[in-house]
């Protein structure tokens, strides 16, 4: 339910890809805490497509990983 | 650090799966270059490593050394590609029949996907041109 709900709401992305430069975020939506939600069929960790914003018709893809290694 | 150390702690537990690996084929050397990042348990989970059984590939034989072999084509194709990985024709040897059946070993393939992160070579599957990955 997570995974489709990030994924229609957001286009595509998350709020862990989104806030993923955020080790307290990363505690808040990763804790064992929520570990009810989590299930291996639904994926949270993905590359987002994102368009570049100097050329619109190009793109790229980007994880949560690399925003957290960007931003720290 | 910690929300990276976070991210791949989730994947371990979540998303242990070989399927995950594509996460990291430009970004594993500069995590790995940061230090402070605890790696122990992605590089134990099955992210990087699969075991895999299919019927083109031989499941019981009396050699039952271990052998590691380089396999830079398609992950898609590895189903088909036994020869290639394995071209002597007598490494194994033919399975014995006058042997014992308590020494025909049960064969497991695995695959390590660790050199497939970071730069590397590759052979395009149709084309068979040799692509360089930074």
């Amino acid at each position: 339910m997570i995974f489709y709900k990030s994924l229609l709401e957001l286009d595509g992305a998350n709020m862990i890809s989104i806030l993923s430069f955020d080790s307290r975020s990363m505690e808040a939506l990763l804790g064992d805490h929520h570990a009810d939600h989590f299930s291996d069929e639904f994926p949270l960790i993905y590359k987002t497509k994102i368009l570049k914003k100097n050329n619109p018709n190009k793109f790229f893809y980007r994880s949560a990983i690399d925003n957290a290694l960007k931003n720290n | 650090m910690r929300a990276i150390q976070i991210i791949i702690n989730y994947i371990c537990r979540y998303q242990n799966n070989f399927v995950s690996s594509f996460l990291f084929l430009k970004n594993f050397g500069a995590i790995v270059e940061k230090g402070s990042i605890e790696l122990n348990e992605i590089l134990d989970s099955e992210v990087f490593h699969f075991n895999f059984d299919y019927d083109g590939w031989i499941s019981n034989h009396t050699n039952d050394e271990s052998y590691t072999r380089a396999y830079n084509k398609s992950i898609f194709d590895l189903r088909q590609s036994y020869r290639e990985v394995f071209p002597e024709e007598d490494l194994f040897g033919p399975i014995d029949d006058d042997k014992e059946s308590s020494k025909v070993y049960k064969i497991n393939f695995h695959v390590n996907l660790l050199p497939s992160v970071c730069d590397h070579f590759t052979i395009h599957h149709k084309t068979g041109s040799i692509d360089y990955h930074e």
